[in-house]
């Protein structure tokens, strides 16, 4: 086993309703690497994200994380090792920015109480919002943000997290061109750390051509390409990917 | 000290205080500074009496708002919905018509109906609720709770409501007071050994549900949330249900449909204490008891020698309210 690996996919299929969705989808992301999925509606890029997020299971096939098998890990190794960001996470009732910050796990559930009560953040918190530019929201209760602000914020809390493969479910989803050049950036530089990579899907091209060092495109056939997108043939599979087939 | 640490001391205090003036009030007037002379010898057998019958009932009404206040805060945090308690998921009523029913059923095979038959057929009542709740979540695939839940409680409500008013046609003239007594939630006399089981059931649920409200902080951002910061949301979610489920079915149990207490009480707590699950599960419980006790006292002290439903009063108080409370929760989300 490649020990570079920090995710291997091994013949994925996924079902939904009796329809397949994706089959023998197998991939590796190595350390330090950025994929970029592209793919039309509905073509189970959300179902492939979040499966190696080991949310769901695939139908068939399995998915290695730093050479262990996802389902041999428990919850918490999971939530160790992957970071994961979804497409819709509901705002909760109440919540303030700095509280949202600082929701965590911790082994011992008493603990959780004292760091939600905490108005005042810690530097590396502080240092995660000024990222993403949302430090001078931390005292905004969710309810008021705005989308593309409320995703920020989310990407805020994923950066505080160091090491790990990093899950992204559109993360650019309602923002403006100025953030998205600030998410491009903060992909690379997280991705450089030691033990980390990142996968992310996307309806934006050019942030996947510019940030990412492979590109996967799914159809819905199954995988369509799966290669840097510095390689000339991959205009020619984007254009088929933009007219429909 | 904190601000929320200051509130949780208050709330103590309002619980003590409503617990003495209630037990000092009552229709009859013992005359003497009751309840600290109690268990001297200088009193009159009646009052003592009348002080232990009136102590008992004050317990039950106190372990009763704070069951249902509590179970309405757990609730509220598990469905992501501001609106549900145990009353709007329909486990109160489905409980409320097991025991009706149950009733007529009994007495039609010549049973003579006890009050603890009452209880534990209120018990299975709300439990079969729960279960077809689970059920058909399981069944449906239902992974945003949000809507889901309360509609579905909304159909259990309405179904047992339609079987109450079908039994009411069936019951003799004689169960009629007691059948409307569970419909409308009133106090009815417990004996001394409900009492100490109602506070039994509440101080050992409400103590593994603080245990684990902390962990409802990211159920509130729904289960895919939880489980990728390592959460196992399913089974926080099932024990807290079953929790919830047991206390409400004895709370059921022992005064039949009490609404609004477990609506308005985590909200009103929620507007003092933002986001602190624990502190905000305590305070329930303490001015859930208040709220209910000082009910039950109106509803038996106001119009003498009648005696109301303690129902009535947490509704009349209850509904206003709520309705204070999400216009302004609705102002301060429109004035950003």
């Amino acid at each position: 086993m490649n020990q570079q690996n920090i995710l291997r996919c091994e013949k994925l299929s996924f079902w939904m309703q009796g329809r397949n969705l994706i089959s023998d989808l197998s991939f590796e992301i190595k350390k330090n690497e950025i994929v970029a999925v592209l793919g039309q509606n509905g073509c189970g890029k959300s179902t492939l994200l979040s499966a190696c997020a080991g949310l769901i299971q695939p139908n068939s096939g399995r998915i290695l994380i730093d050479g262990v098998d996802l389902l041999s890990l428990s919850k918490e190794e999971k939530s160790e090792r992957v970071k994961y960001l979804t497409q819709n996470l509901p705002k909760a009732d109440g919540f303030t920015v700095s509280q949202f910050m600082t929701l965590t796990y911790s082994k011992s559930i008493m603990r959780f109480s004292d760091a939600t009560r905490g108005h005042s953040l810690d530097e590396s918190t502080g240092a995660a919002l000024q990222n993403f530019d949302v430090l001078h929201l931390q005292k905004r209760s969710l309810n008021q943000l705005s989308g593309g602000e409320w995703r920020r914020v989310q990407l805020a809390r994923l950066w505080m997290q160091q090491n790990a493969l990093f899950i992204l479910d559109e993360p650019d989803a309602g923002l403006d061109p100025r953030q998205i050049e600030v998410l491009s950036g903060a992909i690379q530089i997280k991705a450089k750390n030691s033990g980390s990579a990142v996968i992310f899907s996307t309806h934006n091209l050019d942030l996947a051509k510019k940030c990412a060092h492979k590109i996967l495109c799914l159809n819905k056939n199954g995988l369509l390409w799966f290669d840097s997108p510095l390689n000339p043939q991959l205009n020619r599979i984007l254009s088929c990917y933009f007219s429909g087939l | 000290m904190s601000k929320s640490i200051f509130i949780l001391f208050v709330a103590a205090f309002i619980f003590l205080f409503c617990a003495f003036i209630s037990i000092q009030i009552g229709s009859v007037d013992c005359s003497f500074k009751a309840p600290l002379y109690l268990f001297q010898n200088n009193l009159s057998e009646s009052c003592q009496a009348i002080l232990h019958l009136r102590i008992l009932r004050v317990a039950g009404a106190m372990a009763v708002g704070a069951g249902l206040s509590l179970s309405g805060s757990v609730l509220q945090r598990l469905l992501r919905n501001p609106l549900a308690d145990s009353f709007v998921l329909g486990l109160s009523s489905s409980g409320t018509c097991f025991a009706v029913v149950g009733m007529i059923l009994l007495s039609a095979l010549h049973y003579s109906v006890q009050s603890f038959h009452l209880a534990s057929l209120a018990l299975i009542g709300s439990f079969v609720a729960l279960l077809f709740l689970l059920g058909a979540r399981k069944l449906l695939k239902l992974n945003d709770d949000a809507f889901a839940l309360p509609l579905l409680g909304l159909m259990v409500n309405s179904f047992s409501g339609a079987v109450l008013m079908f039994a009411v046609a069936f019951l003799a003239p004689q169960q009629l007071g007691e059948a409307y007594r569970w419909m409308v939630g009133a106090m009815r006399l417990l004996s001394a050994v409900e009492v100490s089981m109602l506070w039994l059931v509440l101080i050992i649920s409400s103590a593994l549900l603080i245990y684990f409200m902390p962990a409802l902080n990211a159920l509130s951002f729904g289960d895919e949330f939880a489980n990728s910061l390592g959460f196992h949301s399913k089974k926080i979610r099932i024990y807290c249900f079953l929790m919830v489920a047991i206390l409400a079915a004895f709370m059921v149990a022992a005064a039949g449909t009490v609404g609004f207490v477990g609506l308005i009480v985590p909200h009103f707590v929620r507007i003092l204490v933002p986001q602190n699950a624990r502190i905000e599960g305590v305070c329930s419980l303490f001015l859930g008891a208040a709220l209910v006790s000082v009910s039950d006292l109106l509803a038996r002290t106001l119009f003498l020698p009648a005696e109301l439903p303690v129902g009535v009063f947490t509704a009349l108080i209850g509904a206003p309210c709520l309705a204070i409370i999400l216009f302004q929760k609705a102002r301060t989300l429109h004035t950003v």
